[in-house]
């Protein structure tokens, strides 16, 4: 892993190589053990160090940008000469901001040395135990696990310089019965890769795959629903980017009034609900910096169902001469008095995993269409009588906030195939619409 | 940290940097910065000294550049180059691989210690009928072409092709803004979209058995799009240039451009005055610079390696083509030929070898009989690759996807045989009522590729084996194997279009290293077409 003394020594070369007005650099460095797994056969163990450069130069008016790999003075210089290059073959941009000065950011706890070595080991015993299970031997699983520790880098010529080292487990899984009738999906994203545990993963995948065989056709329509963690990230997602003042001011967000104003400190929301980030919150870890150089702190998004801030980007800050809002890089909903099981009371509902796509239909109310997948079971008399088919989704996550019934306990989750920390509850929320029948398995 | 403490620091450290030497506290230059054949060869050396019974190394570097004018503005330009060495050892039956940055290759004990770490973490899982009684891979998986002297340094790069990356960027900028400032002196065409893109590939292959060869392969693709509007009937055409991506210069690519811009207006402004075509089943002579986008959309996906041998992820049903019926596909043209051939000019996968020391070969696909005769597959499918529990024939071809990644099976390039000597005339005069379509259009496909919808450019109708007239909003929509099967007959093979896709990620399955299709034209019989407004 570079040290943050060579880090400032290879950015210090590139910001103060000639040729262009302004200069801003990104330097990311990777490595990643990845193995990955296609009916029951994992492929080799793979291991991979990698270095990116990334250069933006600005010269009068206009920007160039290139990246490559390069470490040594001559090529970082190099790379450097070709932004310059390219910049001037672009053409002339009215909106000329400097790129971000020097910041005090601290270093979030997302590094954990422990490469999770054991769990190489351990994936394979997973996959074995499967092939020898009889109940899961003819299972079928496609998946990976990967290990990686990355150290992001930002520098300018104005004299920022940020620097964040970061560790991160990743496994998942999909397992098929034989006949394809049936399908199951788990992934787990953790930055201390030693309690990932992808053993544990495959058996979840495999798990849902044999409990949703035999699905039953429901009839669509408003049922009430309890949202897995995963699947409640995935709706939240979407949502999260119209938290915006430039998504408002191109009516691209359901905070936008009719007269173009927002709402924020405005209530939308049931009481119970506060959507917040912290990228030093120990459960939750992420990065205290954006891509471009602003600080990420700790923000309440949504204060007790009250809007309580937007994101400003630069560009928008300057324009209305207001402070810098970065957006956040992690979500965190608290629950003061978690339900322990959400199933009991519920007289006839559905427990739902995840989607196999999301879609946004409308903008303006975040109105969300996609078919439910990778586990739907039905609940009667607080109960889960069995699984039944798919359906297709057309909600917004604005009525699941305002039309929640109960939060069940937090745990640690991500968006379904991408990184973006979430503490996030399972939630039940009344009357959910579904549209139509999906024929997806 | 404040500014003026960083300017200060990196300030201090940049100046050391640039006065780095062996032992200073920054040391920017790597420890072991010998040639990188050299490094290679001790790589290896040292991964056999560690327990490989096999190692092969090799160094990747890759340049893309693309450029894109709007009208005679640059819209955008990116440009990355990257570099990078893979190390794959085998470990009794077990493989593992590592890769490390060319610039930052450090010692090679490193870089052979983290590959057999990796086999030595991995099950031993390559099937046995795979590897020879001497503890070599079967012929068929490797086999390196060496002299004499059991050493091979060959070298191999794209036949008569200079470096496009020599031409000037101002000059090639001056090209495409040249290419759409003539289409914009028509009136009728308010809008002309120029690109280009430009990549080079460079490899090293080294391995434990003497062999050694470089590769230098370059890719250049311009193309443009130009834009008719009729304020009179409200109807907007684009029509977009013919030539593909292929493995050629900076001239290459752009030999034909202006007399294609020229063909490209002129048959813009005539598609704004035709009329639409009135939905039925036609005889379809289909040219090349269409035919080849279905073939790479429709068919061709089937024939994915990892689609047959059912590693590609997908829910077990879903696969129209599997191995078990490889003797007798629902494939019934004997017009329908196809051959591998990694040896074609220009083709994007074309090379010397594979990335493994594989030599280029040519292998049938398909025959005309309903039979596969070869797919591709490579060292890892062997973990599981049921293609050798049956016994299947094979074609070794595996590429690295990019520098940080072993090499994999990948696509060779395709050809579509020609037939017995019809130039496109003859086609067309052997059709009484039907359509000649061309110009890649947008193919709509199911997740299962086994319907399909395309919209070809441009359209004429065929009345009497002679083209009479353009027509407009043709759009053809069939099955998968309705359409191949209506396949009659195939031009002439020196009529042959090179088609192929720089950028096969968009696809499914997943092909990550480019490779050419190509065809000539063809005659399919009683295509259901539609017209495309009318069903919109």
């Amino acid at each position: 892993m570079m040290t943050r003394h060579d880090a400032e020594t290879i950015l210090s070369i590139a910001v103060q190589s000639p040729g262009a007005d302004e200069l801003f650099v990104s330097l990311t460095e990777t490595e990643i053990t990845t193995r990955s797994v296609a009916g029951q056969h994992p492929h080799p163990l793979h291991h991979s160090s990698g270095l990116t450069l990334a250069i933006t130069a600005r010269v009068g008016t206009r920007y160039g940008r290139v990246s490559g790999n390069v470490y040594e003075q001559a090529d970082i210089r190099a790379l450097v000469a070709r932004a310059a290059t390219l910049a001037a073959q672009m053409p002339e941009t009215t909106e000329v901001l400097p790129f971000p000065g020097a910041i005090d950011v601290a270093e979030a706890a997302t590094y954990f040395p422990d490469d999770g070595g054991a769990m190489w080991e351990e994936s394979w015993r997973g996959i074995t135990s499967l092939r020898e299970d009889p109940t899961t031997a003819s299972c079928l699983a496609f998946g990976s696990i990967a290990s990686t520790s990355t150290v992001r880098a930002l520098a300018s010529s104005n004299g920022l310089f940020v620097y964040q080292p970061s560790s991160l487990g990743h496994a998942q899984f999909r397992c098929y019965t034989e006949d394809g009738r049936s399908t199951g999906f788990a992934e787990r994203f953790r930055p201390d890769r030693t309690v990932l545990a992808p053993r544990d993963v495959l058996r979840d995948a495999v798990d849902t795959c044999l409990r949703w065989r035999g699905a039953k056709e429901i009839k669509p329509g408003r049922i009430t629903t309890i949202f897995s963690p995963r699947a409640l990230a995935d709706m939240l997602q979407p949502m999260l980017r119209q938290f915006s003042t430039r998504a408002i001011a191109d009516d691209q967000s359901f905070l936008r009034r009719l007269d173009g104003s927002s709402f924020l400190g405005s209530t939308l929301f049931d009481t119970r609900v506060t959507l917040r980030s912290d990228p030093y919150d120990a459960r939750v870890p992420s990065l205290p910096f954006t891509a471009d150089g602003e600080p990420v702190t700790a923000r309440h998004w949504v204060s007790a169902g009250v809007i309580a801030q937007l994101v400003t980007d630069r560009y928008e800050a300057a324009a209305v001469n207001r402070p810098v809002v970065a957006p956040p890089s992690n979500l965190i909903i608290d629950v003061a008095d978690p339900v322990a099981d959400l199933i009991a009371d519920t007289e006839y509902g559905l427990l739902l995993h995840g989607f196999a796509n999301l879609n946004i239909l409308d903008p303006k109310n975040c109105l969300l269409t996609g078919s439910t997948r990778d586990g739907l079971f039905l609940i009667e008399k607080g109960r889960i009588v069995g699984p039944v088919r798919n359906l297709i989704l057309r909600e917004t996550p604005v009525y699941l906030f305002k039309e929640l019934q109960a939060f069940g306990m937090p745990e640690v989750v991500s968006p379904t195939g991408s990184y973006f920390p979430m503490l996030l509850p399972p939630m039940k929320v009344k009357d959910v619409m579904y549209s139509q029948p999906s024929s997806l398995i | 940290m404040q500014r003026r403490t960083f300017m200060k620091t990196t300030g201090a450290l940049g100046v050391s940097a640039m006065l780095a030497r062996p032992g200073s506290a920054v040391a920017l230059i790597p420890a072991e910065s010998s040639a990188p054949d050299t490094w290679m060869q001790d790589v290896v050396e040292e991964a056999r000294r560690l327990g490989a019974a096999q190692a092969d190394a090799l160094s990747l570097s890759h340049r893309h550049q693309s450029i894109q004018v709007r009208k005679d503005v640059v819209h955008g330009i990116s440009d990355t180059e990257e570099d990078g060495i893979t190390l794959r050892v085998r470990v009794g039956m077990a493989l593992g691989s590592a890769s490390v940055p060319a610039a930052r290759r450090g010692s090679p004990k490193d870089l052979a210690r983290r590959a057999v770490e990796m086999a030595r973490a991995t099950p031993p899982s390559i099937r046995e009928g795979s590897i020879a009684l001497d503890g070599e891979l079967h012929p068929d998986v490797h086999v390196m072409n060496t002299d004499a002297n059991g050493v091979d340094t060959r070298r191999w790069s794209t036949a008569g092709v200079t470096d496009p990356f020599l031409v000037p960027l101002d000059e090639r900028i001056a090209f495409l803004r040249d290419l759409n400032a003539t289409a914009l002196r028509i009136p009728q065409i308010p809008y002309a979209v120029s690109n280009q893109f430009l990549q080079m590939r460079t490899t090293t292959h080294v391995d434990s058995r003497g062999g050694r060869f470089t590769q230098q392969q370059y890719a250049s693709y311009v193309n443009f799009a130009v834009t008719a509007y009729s304020a009179q009937r409200k109807l907007m055409d684009t029509r977009t240039s013919e030539r593909e991506a292929q493995s050629t210069d900076w001239t290459g690519a752009t030999a034909s451009m202006r007399s294609e811009l020229e063909t490209a207006m002129q048959e813009v402004l005539q598609l704004q005055r035709a009329d639409p075509v009135t939905p039925d089943h036609y005889d379809i002579v289909v040219h090349p610079t269409l035919l080849w986008n279905i073939l790479f959309e429709t068919l061709l996906p089937h024939f994915d390696p990892r689609q047959l041998t059912g590693l590609d992820g997908r829910l077990p049903g879903d696969r129209w083509i599997t191995l078990a019926q490889r003797g007798r596909l629902p494939l019934s043209s004997p017009a329908l030929r196809l051959r591998w051939d990694n040896t074609l000019r220009g083709g994007l996968a074309s090379s010397g070898w594979d990335d493994t020391g594989v030599a280029a070969a040519v292998h049938p696909l398909l025959d005309g009989s309903g039979a596969i005769g070869r797919i591709p597959r490579s060292l890892d499918l062997l973990l599981s690759d049921p293609v050798y529990g049956l016994g299947f024939p094979g074609m070794t071809f595996s590429r690295a996807p990019a520098w940080n990644l072993p090499p994999t099976v990948a696509m060779p390039n395709v050809v579509l045989e020609g037939g017995p000597g019809k130039n496109l005339d003859a086609l067309i005069a052997g059709v009484d009522d039907g359509l000649f379509v061309k110009g890649r259009g947008t193919v709509v496909t199911n997740p299962g590729k086994t319907l399909f919808r395309v919209r070809p450019q441009v359209a004429w109708k065929i009345r009497g084996g002679k083209i009479v007239e353009m027509v407009r909003e043709v759009e053809i929509e069939t099955s998968t194997e309705q359409f191949w099967n209506a396949l009659v007959e195939v031009g002439r093979g020196e009529d042959t279009f090179l088609g192929g896709d720089l950028f096969p990620r968009r696809a499914f399955p997943l092909w990550e290293t480019p490779f050419s299709v190509a065809t000539p034209p063809a005659l399919f019989r009683s295509i259901p077409t539609y017209r495309a407004e009318a069903r919109a």
